[in-house]
């Protein structure tokens, strides 16, 4: 637990934050294509990263099913989009209703019969995996064949959500400076230390009064519903939905690389996760080209993610606040660092 | 009609104890070390490449390769435990995971660079033969995979048993901390355990070479498969392996005979997800971890 | 890759090879100027699920890359760009490839990445060659930079199943009933859906029994071989992928099922050489339509010779094919635009209409929408480990062998 006077954040901490999301948008203006439709990518996974840092960070509950959220999202936008010409906003309302929805029913399904730790995991799975085979044969989603949005034409749409690179690119980023605010605004909330409590000793905190059943199925839906949000952007920068891209295992894996790589449950890390991780297995992938051997970049990927685990257990962000704070005394950024998750 | 309900029977049990071997090793892990090894896919494609390379580069008979297979990823697991898995064993499970990912990524890539991306079929003449018994055919590398299966278990349920390591291994799987007390060499134990598993599923890569055929990306369709029968059967048991194979294997066989067979993938996961909530443990589920 | 180590090397280690192709076919293009140098950017799924076609793209493009130069005189640098079979990707391929300075792209196999690659190609008005990708809605979301070179489904499935129509005709003992087996992913349900019109439409002879779709994932296709043994089929219509085609063979072989046609609408197996690896002699008879190189054309042989000395263990497959057609429609753009605007060569793609130079195929003409109208497939049968043109009869090798040749007589 936090000592009481790391609650509020540092006003210098908050402009700090502040000035670096201000040098992204800047860039945002200045960068070529190609840094922005790589960037756009890193953001949207740095959002769904933040959804499912939440989920486990915080409330203590591994998911590696989060394709599944990621898919009802990109579908509420696609199918009421596509198929009924409805803004995408209204998709993502109803995306996120129907994540949450269902994280909710999963949880309460899991948690009655007390399915925790690895098997709650495992559990995650085999709903994605499940609703993906289930999305495939689903004529009216468009079944293998997926679904199509049409070709941007005409100026960005604000309400529409449809514009070129620079205008995803400026959504994406508002969406992750959306993400790092609830994400610090929940760690410094009640239910920030209630789900925190849960996570650490979920016996010892049912015992204070804690209503951890309840607890546990909230944060399942709201990091559900928030994935939501992410898989229906996503579905729209990319311009199109298939069961197979946006609901398997690959998405799952590719959202937590970045939260785990950059620090748990931290407000900035799955950003700088993300902004790290992504780039490099781009990078990998552009020298394994030069050189003509596809493959190269699996292998440079994966010993890089090795020594990420091994080296920086904790993430790269409280390892970068622990030499700061050695530094200069942050008690904001002091907050942030992650406690160990135990299981 | 019959006829048609019989080869579906067998072909189901058949392919349900070839699912079974193929999880046996993730469940060894699981069962002793407590970690799950989610680069088990990438070590059965790893077998099936040495019993493809045995079957078309030397003519070597796929249950020779599968020895081979099993030696070659025995010493990969061993040193690899004792590498690099040894340091993680205490820690998260998303931890452990990514570190998994990372592993299977690297032998994944290896195995792109190694041979392409072009699927490579097994030579062996087992690929088209099958034994008839009446009305009903088997399928003869299914036959010798599931026999193998059954041999293996047996092996390994007796080592356990009766050998002194095994009992160290059972002891270690059954309280680490108390072994540790007691003088246990775990490191030791951790590592031939880890070995053991690889070996298995490296073993089961090769006898399944004239079924399946060998592509590196195959890795997580695989792990995916050994997750669903060890999680039916329980994770960590030996039988449950091979009862959840069954399981599977039975349950696709009569959907696609029944129902759609592209749904079929769906029903076992639907199964999956039924087992883990109402008897997360699977059917002979280990205890609490 | 050779491609990338600059023009000259690339020209003078092909003009070894090519003095005698350039003498002998005089090509009339040549004595124009020389066409302002050129960047083609490649986008495929060299690494992950896709790795296969993928890898098998990238040889066609860069042999035809080496081909365009000597051909057409065009200085044509290719860049590849990889979208690790993720959709996501596509975007940031295109991206990454106009930056380097491309001027014209191609790919990108799977519909995902192509439909997200557009999307950069159409912000940035760089024209892009589609040379795979399956899915109608590639030229029918009012993309104005596409130019696809692969047929629609529809399109190859009616004209497979004229073909066979075309066989069942005219043999003796031709089959009384069809059963389907399709993958049920984009590209196998999308194709059973047009067989079924189709079938109608052609009215074909043979009486369609059933459809067993399967999953993509599929690890044992017994159960589905034995139900389509049990309809009482003799013909097995199949659209596989190549690892499923070879199980449905060995599946056939083991469950004695001996149909007196496998035909595979634009399926693989028969084309790949994975599947004769796998089966041997059982591979023989098995039939597919695919888009597939003209055996009687001019430039063919030395083509294929060339892929073959150039890649020893590997064939030149449908999916090289298109990419290296792809690379000469976009040649032939840049030699009749005189530029390397893209603007222009756009203008210039719109106006094409291009003899195929390696792939069979009616001239190459693209409509409105940006879709090639002149795709045609090309049947193919195994015979002694290698797929034969056996249809269209103007281009056939010999004539399509019928019945098949039941497995244990083999």
């Amino acid at each position: 637990m936090q000592k009481k006077r790391d609650a509020l954040p540092d006003r210098g901490a908050v402009l700090g934050c502040l000035a670096a999301f201000a040098v992204l948008a800047m860039l945002g203006g200045v960068l070529n294509p190609y840094l922005i439709s790589l960037l756009t990518i890193v953001f949207l996974f740095t959002f769904i990263g933040q959804s499912w840092s939440i989920m486990l960070g915080l409330g203590g509950q591994l998911s590696i099913g989060h394709a599944l959220f990621v898919g009802i999202g990109a579908y509420s936008v696609a199918v009421l989009n596509i198929r009924y010409g409805l803004s995408p906003w209204f998709g993502l309302v109803v995306g996120m209703a129907l994540a949450a929805t269902i994280g909710a029913t999963l949880a309460w399904l899991s948690f009655r019969f007390e399915v925790r730790g690895i098997y709650f995991a495992l559990l995650t799975i085999a709903a994605a995996e499940f609703s993906r085979v289930v999305f495939s044969g689903w004529e009216f989603v468009g079944g293998m064949q997926g679904l199509f949005f049409p070709a941007q034409s005409g100026p960005n749409s604000f309400w529409m959500l449809r514009g070129d690179a620079r205008f995803y690119y400026f959504v994406s980023l508002a969406a992750v400076l959306l993400g790092v605010s609830a994400t610090a605004l929940i760690r410094l909330s009640f239910l920030g230390y209630v789900w925190r409590a849960m996570r650490d000793d979920e016996d010892a905190s049912r015992a204070l009064g804690v209503r951890t059943f309840l607890h546990k199925i909230l944060v399942v839906s709201f990091s559900g519903a928030w994935a939501a949000i992410g898989g229906g952007l996503l579905a729209l920068v990319q311009g199109s939905v298939f069961p197979d891209s946006i609901m398997g295992m690959g998405i799952s894996v590719d959202i937590l690389v970045g939260p785990i790589v950059g620090g748990l449950g931290t407000a900035f890390g799955p950003l700088i996760g993300t902004l790290i991780t992504l780039p490099l297995d781009h990078l990998a992938s552009a020298i394994g080209n030069k050189f003509g051997i596809p493959g190269l970049n699996n292998v440079g990927y994966g010993l890089a993610l090795i020594a990420a685990v091994w080296l920086l257990p904790d993430g790269i962000w409280p390892a970068i606040v622990n030499s700061a704070k050695s530094i200069t005394r942050l008690s904001w950024f002091g907050n942030l660092q992650m406690e160990q998750v135990k299981k | 009609m019959l006829t048609l309900w019989g080869n579906v029977l067998a072909s189901g049990i058949l392919m349900g104890l070839v699912y079974g071997i193929i999880a046996l090793g993730l469940t060894i892990i699981f069962g002793v070390i407590r970690i799950v090894n989610f680069a088990h896919g990438a070590m059965v494609v790893f077998g099936l490449y040495v019993g493809y390379c045995a079957g078309a580069w030397w003519g070597i008979p796929t249950i020779v390769a599968a020895v081979g297979a099993g030696a070659l990823l025995f010493v990969f697991g061993y040193g690899l435990e004792t590498l690099v898995v040894k340091r993680f064993v205490t820690r998260p499970h998303h931890i452990q995971f990514i570190l998994f990912i990372g592993i299977s990524l690297v032998l994944s890539g290896a195995q792109l660079i190694a041979f392409g991306p072009d699927p490579r079929p097994s030579v062996s003449h087992l690929s088209f033969e099958t034994i008839a018994v009446g009305p009903i055919r088997l399928d003869l590398a299914r036959l010798q995979a599931a026999t193998v299966a059954a041999v293996m278990i047996l092996a390994l349920a007796g080592f356990l048993k009766y050998s002194t390591f095994g009992r160290f291994i059972r002891a270690a799987a059954d309280n680490r901390l108390g072994g540790l007390m007691v003088g246990l060499p775990i490191p030791k134990i951790y590592a031939t355990t880890f070995g053991i598993g690889a070996a298995c599923a490296g073993g089961a890569g090769a006898l399944i070479s004239p079924l399946f055929d060998a592509q590196p990306f195959l890795a997580v369709d695989f792990t995916l498969l050994a997750f669903v029968t060890v999680i039916v059967g329980g994770l960590g048991s030996f039988v449950g392996a091979l009862v959840g194979g069954l399981t599977i294997g039975l349950t696709e066989a009569f959907a696609a005979l029944l129902f759609a067979p592209s749904l079929k993938s769906a029903l076992s996961y639907g199964l999956l997800m039924i087992v883990l909530i109402v008897r997360p443990r699977g059917f002979f589920g280990a205890k609490e971890t | 890759m050779t491609s990338l180590k600059g023009p000259l090397i690339n020209r003078r280690v092909a003009m070894k090879g090519a003095v005698g192709l350039a003498a002998a076919t005089m090509a009339p293009w040549v004595r124009a100027a020389a066409p302002p140098p050129v960047k083609v950017g490649a986008i495929m799924p060299s690494s992950g699920i896709l790795a296969f076609p993928g890898q098998s793209c990238v040889r066609g493009i860069d042999l035809g890359a080496k081909f365009a130069r000597e051909r057409y005189g065009v200085d044509m640098t290719v860049v590849h760009a990889d979208t690790q079979s993720k959709p996501e990707n596509g975007r940031i391929a295109a991206d990454s490839l106009i930056q380097q300075g491309c001027n014209v792209l191609i790919g990108a196999w799977d519909s995902g990445a192509t439909i997200s690659a557009l999307q950069a190609a159409e912000a940035a008005k760089i024209p892009m060659v589609v040379h795979i990708a399956s899915a109608n809605q590639v030229t029918s979301q009012g993309f104005t930079q596409v130019f696809r070179f692969y047929p629609p489904a529809a399109t190859i499935v009616r004209q497979s199943l004229a073909e066979m129509k075309a066989l069942v005709t005219s043999v003796n003992d031709p089959p009384k009933g069809a059963v389907v087996l399709h993958l049920s992913n984009t590209m196998g349900t999308s194709t059973a859906t047009s067989l079924d019109a189709a079938w109608k439409e052609l009215d074909l002879p043979v009486k369609l029994l059933e459809y067993i779709p399967y999953d993509e994932k599929a690890r044992d296709l017994s159960v589905e071989v034995a139900k389509a043994k049990a309809s009482g089929a003799d013909a097995l219509v199949s659209v596989t992928r190549v690892n499923d085609a070879i199980m449905i063979i060995r599946e056939c072989i083991k469950q004695a099922w001996n149909p007196k046609l496998i035909f595979s609408p634009n399926g693989n197996g028969v084309p790949d050489k994975a599947f004769y690896d796998a089966l041997g002699k059982y591979a023989d008879g098995a039939m597919s339509s695919n888009l597939w190189y003209n055996p009687k054309g001019e430039d063919a042989r030395t083509i294929v010779d060339r892929f073959q000395s150039t890649y020893a263990n590997e064939w030149l497959d449908a999916n090289s094919g298109c990419a290296f057609e792809a690379v000469q429609i976009v040649a032939d753009a840049v030699v009749r635009a005189r530029s390397a605007v893209s603007s222009e060569i756009c203008a210039a793609l719109k106006a094409t209409d291009l003899k195929p130079i390696l792939m069979y195929s009616g001239p190459i003409k693209f409509d409105a929408t940006g879709q090639n109208t002149g795709a045609a497939v090309t049947v193919l049968q195994a015979k002694e480990s290698k797929p034969h043109v056996v249809g269209p009869d103007a281009i056939a090798e010999y004539k399509a062998r019928y019945p098949l040749v039941p497995f244990e007589k083999r």
